[in-house]
């Protein structure tokens, strides 16, 4: 939907939401740096949407990895730059022309839109795929002439260097390298000498290429299709072993698993476990696995089990834990409690087992929501000071009910009794109203009038009325 | 013999001078009233208390909170660190209103860092879930409101409460059953009673419980105004109608 439109990803500093991303070079107002209420004035209508640095990084790596198939070597460059190292493995794809074309039509097939470039140097290669139109690859007896019209931002300069270039009349490279250098290192800086030398080649420029893994897993196939229980738990606890021993070789601890279970005449039975820290614990991973293994379907026979560490984590410490006192022991066992639970009963975020975090927000039931992990934060002052008391029970929905009230008929009236599910209650006394504001922003604008009722078997009650339509609601009990 | 008579009286004072152990196995709410009532003056730590209500009068929430608050509290392990622990909240209804937890009084309010809500499809889970809480060390108080029970299920219960060391507070419904064996440590039967416009009361009797004032009633009130939480016996309370006790008696 948005392929064709323009937008702007939006990152909120302090309270200013400042523009950090522009899509498309059709809007020559908007520039990255300016605030979003700006660029919405120059361009009306202009969609934003919050920037991801994380997740863009992620994704980063993830095409990172993919493009692991042409070149061992592979490095990124946050923010969206990938470097391949194409040194020698030009000829398994007939040529390095070749190579670029297959490279490029790859990304193409992602929907991505990049630029792609074959140079000497990664910093040529750089400015040629950001700034060059040339597709043919850059050899190193024609890489000045390829470099010299491009712009001086190709060598990755800061933008103040830039201004400052532009502003002295300096648009290419050709004409930068033209200067004196020992001016251009008084003027700018050691860093502009460094960037054009990593450009032409005469400085070596470091990568680091991502570390290659394979992935964590085991696999042990019978002969033919096993029911026993007892053979399907040994040869589980055989695999954790192994694959227990591979992250402990690769100091890693794993996060998430996943057990697979082959059967004969039907599809793959699977569970995915997740640890709330990372572990390569043998009996705890046995453990977690044996819960789970007591609500799958194995009636007809396993034919071949595989267990797979999808998500891993670095992790050393395993010797802090004997030194721990009784409280961490504690706390640790609290945390395998809730990875059983997790396993057994399923789900994580508003699933079976979670932590509470209260939100800023006055209507009563969007004041909180569910976390999978304890809150980080402490409160902030607003929900230290809660004013009123709040009913320990609420109902998911508020319910409407007949009310009576004294004078009757005004709108401003108190409850004297009220009618729930056919059970009349006489209220004995009646705190309130409390008035709430419904939240005209999000369209939930109807204000509510709540009153704390006692009723005369010494149950109290929360009901709230709608000014603007004179309804009753019962919406919870202080129990 | 004087001396010797001296040294027996500085003996008994010593004794009866509390020496506090480092691992704690009970606690007091604080209440005086309340803790009379229950076995030597203290709730038992690695046990399960029931608390029984009327079955078409709200559960008893706030009685429950007032109790894992304290269990919470007075957690001591054996490092000597105090106030450990998390509280376990089953909720299968998504009832608990978590925000309440904060705004009434200090003596019912948890930090929600270390509550944990428990929500199960069905009761088979959520008896095991129970047990599993009950069972580990990390809990303090595992709370959950339960309609039936067999006394297997709350034998279990109750030794899963006795391997973690924390307490299982259960709120089920009072029925003509209720006076049948049971496996909790003390059972309180809560009633909702007459307050004022400022104080939510409820009474508060000792079902069963070894040892316990069996058959005696407190008021336990909360206050809107003042955010107090107080117990009282209720000869005591002079705003319950005057009448209705002479008639009664």
């Amino acid at each position: 939907m948005l392929r064709h439109k323009p937008f702007v990803l939006v990152q909120t500093i302090g309270t200013r939401q400042i523009v950090v991303h522009v899509t498309s070079d059709e809007l020559p107002d908007v520039h990255p740096g300016m605030s979003l209420a700006e660029a919405k004035g120059r361009c009306l209508g202009l969609p934003h949407f919050p920037a991801a640095p994380a997740d863009d990084l992620r994704v980063l790596e993830a095409v990172g990895r993919w493009l692991m198939k042409f070149s061992p070597n592979v490095c990124i460059a946050p923010p969206s730059s990938i470097f391949l190292d194409a040194m020698g493995v030009e000829r398994l794809f007939g040529g390095i022309c070749n190579f670029r074309n297959r490279v490029a039509s790859a990304i193409n097939s992602l929907r991505l839109h990049a630029g792609v470039a074959v140079a000497p140097t990664p910093g040529a290669a750089w400015a040629i795929a950001a700034f060059g139109q040339n597709q043919n690859p850059v050899k190193n007896d024609n890489l000045s002439a390829a470099l010299a019209p491009l712009p001086p931002e190709a060598l990755r300069l800061d933008a103040g260097t830039v201004e400052l270039l532009a502003s002295l009349g300096i648009r290419t490279i050709g004409e930068l390298v033209r200067l004196e250098r020992k001016d251009l290192a008084v003027r700018f800086g050691a860093e502009i000498l460094l960037r054009i030398d990593q450009a032409m080649g005469a400085a070596p420029e470091p990568l680091v290429f991502l570390e290659h893994h394979t992935p964590i897993r085991a696999l042990l196939e019978f002969e033919g299709a096993v029911e026993s229980l007892e053979v399907i738990h040994l040869a589980v606890r055989q695999l954790v072993g192994q694959v227990a021993q591979l992250l402990s070789r690769r100091g890693l601890g794993a996060r998430e698993l996943r057990l697979v279970f082959q059967c004969p005449y039907a599809p793959a039975v699977e569970k995915t476990i997740r640890l709330t820290r990372p572990s390569r614990n043998e009996p705890t991973i046995f453990n977690l696995l044996r819960c789970a293994l007591d609500t799958m379907p194995l009636d007809d026979g396993v034919i071949a089990v595989q267990l797979h560490a999808v998500i891993t984590q670095r992790f050393g410490d395993e010797q802090s834990q004997l030194i721990g006192g009784e409280e961490e022991q504690n706390a640790a066992e609290l945390e395998h409690l809730v990875e059983r639970l997790r396993t057994r009963l399923g789900g994580d975020v508003n699933g079976s087992v979670n932590w509470v975090e209260l939100v800023e927000s006055h209507i009563p039931e969007r004041a909180f929501h569910f976390r999978d992990g304890p809150a980080t934060v402490k409160l902030s002052p607003h929900h230290a000071r809660i004013g009123e008391f709040r009913p320990l029970s609420l109902l998911p929905r508020p319910r409407a009910i007949k009310v009576i009230v004294t004078p009757s008929e005004c709108l401003d009236g108190q409850p004297i009794s009220f009618t729930d599910c056919g059970m009349v209650h006489r209220l004995h006394h009646v705190r309130g109203p409390e008035r709430m504001t419904g939240e005209w922003w999000t369209g939930q604008h109807k204000t509510r009038d709540y009153f704390d009722a006692l009723d005369t078997a010494g149950n109290r009650y929360w009901l709230f009325r709608v000014p603007e339509t004179g309804k009753w609601y019962l919406h919870g009990t202080f129990e | 013999m004087r001396l010797t008579t001296d040294k027996q009286s500085l003996l008994r004072a010593l004794l009866a001078e509390r020496v506090p152990s480092v691992c704690r196995d009970s606690f007091r709410t604080g209440l005086d009233c309340l803790d009379q009532l229950a076995p030597g003056g203290e709730f038992q730590y690695g046990a399960a208390h029931e608390l029984l209500s009327d079955p078409r009068s709200p559960a008893p929430k706030t009685i429950a909170l007032l109790l894992a608050r304290a269990a919470q509290q007075q957690r001591v392990d054996k490092a000597g660190t105090n106030g450990g622990g998390a509280v376990v909240w089953s909720d299968p209804g998504h009832e608990l209103y978590p925000p309440a937890l904060l705004s009434s009084s200090p003596e019912t309010s948890i930090d929600l860092r270390r509550l944990i809500l428990l929500r199960c499809a069905n009761p088979e889970d959520e008896l095991w879930a129970l047990a599993e809480c009950l069972r580990c060390k990390g809990v303090s108080a595992t709370v959950a409101s339960i309609s039936r029970l067999t006394q297997l299920e709350a034998r279990r219960l109750q030794l899963a409460a006795e391997r973690g060391g924390g307490i299982g507070l259960f709120m089920r419904p009072y029925t003509a059953k209720s006076h049948a064996p049971y496996a909790a440590a003390t059972r309180w039967h809560v009633r909702p009673a007459s307050g004022t416009e400022q104080i939510q009361r409820w009474s508060v009797e000792l079902l069963h419980g070894h040892g316990g004032q069996i058959g005696k009633i407190v008021l336990i009130e909360v206050n809107r105004e003042t955010r107090i939480v107080r117990a009282s016996a209720p000869i005591a309370d002079r705003s319950t109608p005057p009448q209705a006790n002479r008639a009664t008696a």
